[in-house]
């Protein structure tokens, strides 16, 4: 469904990804790990378009991304929810909520959309009409969330949701994941904490500096205590 | 000044006139706060669209002779296009250099213009001057002791009208939601799937509206045109939007206001030839000891 093959960015002089390829299936969840600054919101930055490639293609849906404006990307149905959640401070709950469907006309969907995320999230209904900077972490993480489906994506991008969020929360936030993969989304997801990530995620590319390193199926590499340590550290 | 019986009564109605040639103000102050709040850049050349509206309005109202609802559509349609003309120019080409770089090319965009409409206006009106036709310079209304300038009242209404309209648009349509978005960051209105270049276009272009309107008031109030309008709105323009806070829009409207009641009465109380130089002195002042301006709170705190 997402396919890199071999890209390359560069902030100036620096190069940034040294030539990323990766493959993420219909259905699966595919986990980015590694350590800070190993280029993995580099990689969702680059596939959303808001960063582009000095060489490499990016291939979604049958369709090659190059040169495509983030806007057209994100609309059709490739949803970035960035690092830091990077909410609509100023606007409600609701707002943010709405924003999310911006690029959908089908108003009676949308709202159907809008009652099923706030079942799935209670406390964004109980909130609605707060605005958002007003929000604990949990809760900014599930508006995140919560705005990303509202936009029906085909494939959702997650930059570190466990960030920042109490024990207990990051263990119902990797839960939430896997509901979402059982619902049927398909899922790139980047973490630092590479064990709740393997544990939800089907494949796992492991990144260091700019650089695949190892790639393998999700489960056996969170048995290979060995391999884990080596490149992420005490992670 | 004389310290008598009508000082108080003076005082008022220089008040009420203050604030309504302040609502003027407002609408240029408008132009900055949305540029500055969407973009970041100061768009020096803002006041041109107010140097251009007025103009248009003069040509068409005065030479052309036509009928006042059309020639200020002509004026805000001018603003539109000037306004056009400094995104297409200034800021899209060389939108990713640093944020200088756009303010630098309106600043010569400002220069250039000016010095091109300076000398139109020389070869037009050396010889014959051209009041801005305003029919009802000398209709007024009276209540008690007060007296309302009628061409005052269409200025403020329009003024208001277009703020409402303006409001609307941020928080009702399509367009106002982009527009919030944009104001919010512009990578996160890409991912919301905002085309931010074209939603910035449309600003420039409501930036523009509120430019070339305030210009052709401007000259309908004083009875006159001049090619330096611009120089004035913009100088006047972006002092507002300051002191209102940098980038919002319910505070250039309550600087504008400010700032047009604080020049008349400086000049009625102290005098006319100082009235400039006491207005932004005073509101300097007020500056030196609230720095964020009247309503800037955030930096987030854009719309």
């Amino acid at each position: 469904m997402l396919e890199l093959r071999d890209v390359q960015v560069s902030y100036g002089e620096v190069r940034a990804l040294r030539g990323i390829s990766l493959k993420v299936e219909e259905g699966q969840i595919v986990t980015l790990i590694g350590a800070n600054g190993a280029g993995k919101s580099t990689t969702l930055r680059t596939i959303s378009g808001l960063l582009k490639p000095t060489s490499g293609s990016i291939h979604f849906d049958g369709k090659e991304l190059n040169g495509t404006e983030p806007h057209e990307i994100t609309r059709s149905g490739l949803i970035h929810v960035p690092e830091g959640r990077m909410l609509l401070e100023n606007m409600t709950v609701r707002e943010n909520l709405l924003a999310g469907a911006y690029c959908r006309s089908d108003k009676d969907a949308i709202q159907s959309d809008l009652g099923d995320v706030e079942t799935r999230f209670p406390i964004l209904a109980e909130r609605n009409a707060q605005k958002a900077r007003t929000l604990s972490g949990g809760e900014r993480q599930m508006l995140a969330i919560g705005r990303a489906l509202m936009s029906r994506p085909k494939l959702l991008m997650l930059d570190e949701p466990s960030l920042g969020l109490a024990p207990k929360l990051v263990e119902e936030m990797f839960e939430s994941v896997s509901t979402l993969k059982s619902e049927g989304t398909t899922i790139l997801l980047v973490e630092q904490n590479a064990y709740g990530a393997l544990a939800v995620a089907d494949y796992a590319y492991v990144l260091r500096v700019g650089e695949v390193v190892v790639e393998k199926d999700a489960r056996s590499l969170l048995t290979d205590k060995s391999l884990l340590d080596a490149y992420l550290g005490e992670a | 000044m004389q310290f008598d019986e009508f000082f108080f009564i003076d005082l008022i109605q220089t008040g009420i006139d203050g604030a309504m040639l302040g609502s003027v103000y407002a609408l240029m102050a408008i132009g900055f706060a949305l540029i500055w709040g969407l973009l970041g850049i100061l768009n020096l050349a803002h006041g041109q669209t107010v140097a251009f509206g007025m103009f248009a309005g003069l040509v068409s109202a005065g030479h052309l002779k036509l009928p006042i609802p059309i020639s200020f559509a002509c004026a805000v349609v001018t603003g539109v296009l000037v306004a056009l003309l400094v995104e297409r120019i200034c800021y899209r080409p060389i939108r990713r250099a640093h944020e200088l770089v756009p303010m630098i090319a309106t600043l010569g965009f400002w220069i250039t213009t000016e010095e091109i409409l300076q000398k139109i206006y020389f070869h037009m009106y050396f010889k014959d001057f051209m009041p801005f036709p305003n029919p009802f310079t000398m209709t007024r209304f009276t209540f008690g002791e007060f007296v309302i300038r009628f061409d005052y009242v269409v200025t403020m209404s329009v003024a208001v009208v277009l703020v409402a309209a303006l409001y609307f648009v941020i928080y009702r349509s399509r367009l106002g939601m982009a527009l919030r978005m944009v104001a919010a960051g512009h990578d996160i209105a890409h991912l919301m799937g905002v085309n931010v270049l074209k939603t910035l276009r449309s600003a420039f272009m409501i930036a523009g509206a509120f430019g070339g309107a305030a210009g052709y008031l401007l000259g309908y109030v004083a009875n006159m045109a001049n090619p330096y309008a611009g120089s004035m709105a913009t100088v006047k323009g972006l002092f507002t939007m300051i002191l209102g806070g940098a980038g919002s829009i319910p505070g250039a409207i309550v600087g504008g206001i400010v700032l047009g009641f604080t020049e008349l009465e400086s000049a009625y109380l102290f005098s006319f030839a100082y009235r400039d130089a006491i207005a932004m002195g005073l509101l300097f002042l007020l500056l030196v000891f609230r720095p964020q301006g009247l309503f800037g709170t955030r930096v987030e705190d854009k719309i």
